[in-house]
């Protein structure tokens, strides 16, 4: 992994915004992710891929993937640390001990790098 | 009535292009869809917003929404609240609502600035929904 390494982000369908962009909420963690927000490593895995592996083996809900550079959560002063328990591809940017404010303007940050860069893969109909 | 649209024109060229499909800010169309959310809504996570909290907001929203100011976009949060945006050019307002405690977090920043603003909001008090259309009006001034 390197500065130009593409992180790959699931989006949920709560996330989307009615234009088809996914909104900010999809680049904060959630309360479960205490301060990290997992991605996929693009060095090791598709984005396609991680959308394959995140529904069909996490069985957890995406619409498709989106993508950040590990350069953008640098320029966010955001570490980015994989962290291949789970499984090999996983990384963590980490926004642990950030107040409110700051992780919703580091996360429209990234939501705009992602949204510029456009879907990497999807979005995929939903039923 | 409660607004269904930032202008009659988008509206009719939404209907006409969209037969039957409410306004993506149709307010009151947005809220009713988040009575449709179970909890656990979020991969097992997710709580699900109150029926009796989103007849108040849909209420509160109708009453004391400036109809000269943009419409936001609704989210569901993962704590069972209500979150609108508005996004224009570098100005982002986000206002996270609490539906129980019929507040919301009010968060302002210019992506181009270190300028922001944070304000904790009574929701059931109609300066503070004076105090927030001024706001919008001035930093999201045209249509999202």
């Amino acid at each position: 992994m390197n500065e130009t390494t593409l992180l790959h982000r699931q989006i949920h369908p709560s996330w989307l915004r009615y234009d088809g962009d996914p909104n900010t909420q999809a680049f904060k963690p959630t309360r479960k992710d205490n301060g990290l927000l997992s991605c996929y490593d693009g060095d090791l895995i598709t984005a396609g891929d991680s959308w394959k592996h995140y529904t069909g083996q996490l069985m957890l809900s995406s619409v498709g993937a989106v993508s950040v550079t590990v350069s953008e959560c640098f320029e966010q002063e955001l570490p980015v640390i994989p962290d291949p328990s789970p499984f090999p591809e996983h990384v963590l940017i980490d926004f642990r001990g950030l107040t409110r404010r700051e992780i919703e303007q580091k996360a429209d940050a990234l939501k705009k790098a992602a949204t510029a860069r456009g879907w990497t893969f999807g979005p995929v109909a939903q039923p | 009535m409660l607004r269904t649209c930032h202008s009659q024109a988008g509206a009719s060229q939404w209907e006409a292009e969209n037969p039957g499909v409410p306004h993506p800010l149709d307010v009151a169309a947005r809220l009713d869809e988040l009575r449709a959310m179970q909890d656990g809504w979020l991969d097992g996570d997710g709580i699900a917003p109150p029926h009796d909290g989103l007849d108040w907001l849909a209420g509160t929203f109708s009453r004391c929404y400036s109809g000269t100011v943009p419409l936001p976009r609704i989210y569901p949060t993962e704590e069972g609240g209500v979150r609108m945006e508005w996004d224009h050019n570098a100005n982002v307002i986000i206002l996270e609502i609490d539906l129980s405690a019929r507040a919301g977090d009010w968060l302002w920043f210019d992506r181009n600035s270190d300028s922001y603003q944070e304000r904790r909001l009574d929701l059931d008090d109609i300066a503070n929904w004076q105090w927030m259309a001024s706001e919008i009006g001035d930093k999201i001034s045209e249509r999202q």
